[in-house]
């Protein structure tokens, strides 16, 4: 089951461009952070499925600060750059995030690696691995936390938010669906490591690329042009 | 010409079934979080 990594690497791809060809055609700083965050995402994966089949101790660290640190809080922040009025707050917390993205990616290269990467199952997955190869000091773990509950709360808590609002208000019916769809989706990976610890670490893949389609078709369902009622039909 | 309008009138099963799935992803966020600050800080394995 651990080979849908690479399937949701493609599904993850395709959703990536879709979303910076979105932002190319009309601008919006949340769908530059969203691709940003999708890039991520796609990374986190892709370095999974290279680890299907050797260990690598870039892929590795790819694998770490990508998916474990990165692609939630910044998926988050496009959320943030939507639904925060005052654009001043949402370029702050921007800034705030790059700089402790910097920090994280120079701490976690610096990161040493233990010699139980010689002994790396390919056929067990990395999420259950990770812990005895990867030295990560207080700072890393610290990080890891903050960015994981920024980024799951502002993404996942900002599409509640706005499905609700589209709700309250009795408006946008595809807009409403897709932002249930995205959270849902965005909460997939974020379940995954209760998966791993209730001793189901292949489902870890599984939520992953469920994750990536429920927010892709959530994204083109919120993006799609709604057909109004009292226009004639073309 | 007609007046446009982007407002949606749910069914009786959508009126009870959204703010149930509303309730129901709001609730899952709630619990992930808190498994995520517990492993992570390892009060859970």
């Amino acid at each position: 089951m651990h080979y849908i990594s690479i399937l949701s690497t493609l599904v993850t791809v395709v959703f990536t461009l879709a979303v910076f060809n979105r932002y190319r055609r009309r601008g919006g700083m949340h769908l530059l952070l969203w691709g940003i965050g999708l890039t991520f995402y796609g990374l986190g994966t892709l370095s999974e499925a290279i680890m299907l089949y050797t260990f690598n101790s870039l892929a590795l660290k790819i694998w770490y600060i990508s998916g474990a640190m990165l692609t939630a809080a910044w998926l988050g922040e496009g959320t943030v750059h939507l639904l925060v009025r005052k654009r001043g707050v949402a370029m702050a917390l921007t800034a705030a995030l790059a700089i402790v993205s910097l920090a994280s990616i120079i701490l976690v290269a610096m990161a040493p690696i233990t010699s139980a990467a010689g002994s790396f199952n390919v056929q067990a997955p990395v999420s259950s691995q990770y812990k005895d190869i990867l030295v990560r000091n207080g700072a890393i773990v610290l990080l890891t936390i903050l960015l994981n509950i920024y980024g799951t709360l502002t993404m996942v808590g900002g599409a509640i938010y706005s499905a609700f609002l589209f709700w309250r208000k009795k408006v946008l019916a595809n807009r409403m669906l897709g932002n249930i769809l995205i959270a849902g989706g965005a909460l997939m990976p974020a379940m995954g490591g209760s998966f791993i610890r209730a001793g189901l670490p292949d489902w870890l893949y599984l939520s992953e690329f469920i994750g990536a389609v429920l927010m892709f078709t959530g994204f083109l369902w919120a993006t799609s042009a709604q057909p109004v009622k009292g226009t004639q039909p073309a | 010409m007609k007046p446009t309008s982007k407002r949606f009138s749910p069914t009786t099963w959508t009126e009870r079934l959204v703010p149930l799935v509303l309730g129901l992803l709001l609730l899952v966020l709630i619990i992930t979080l808190a498994l995520v600050a517990l492993s992570l800080t390892g009060f859970i394995p």
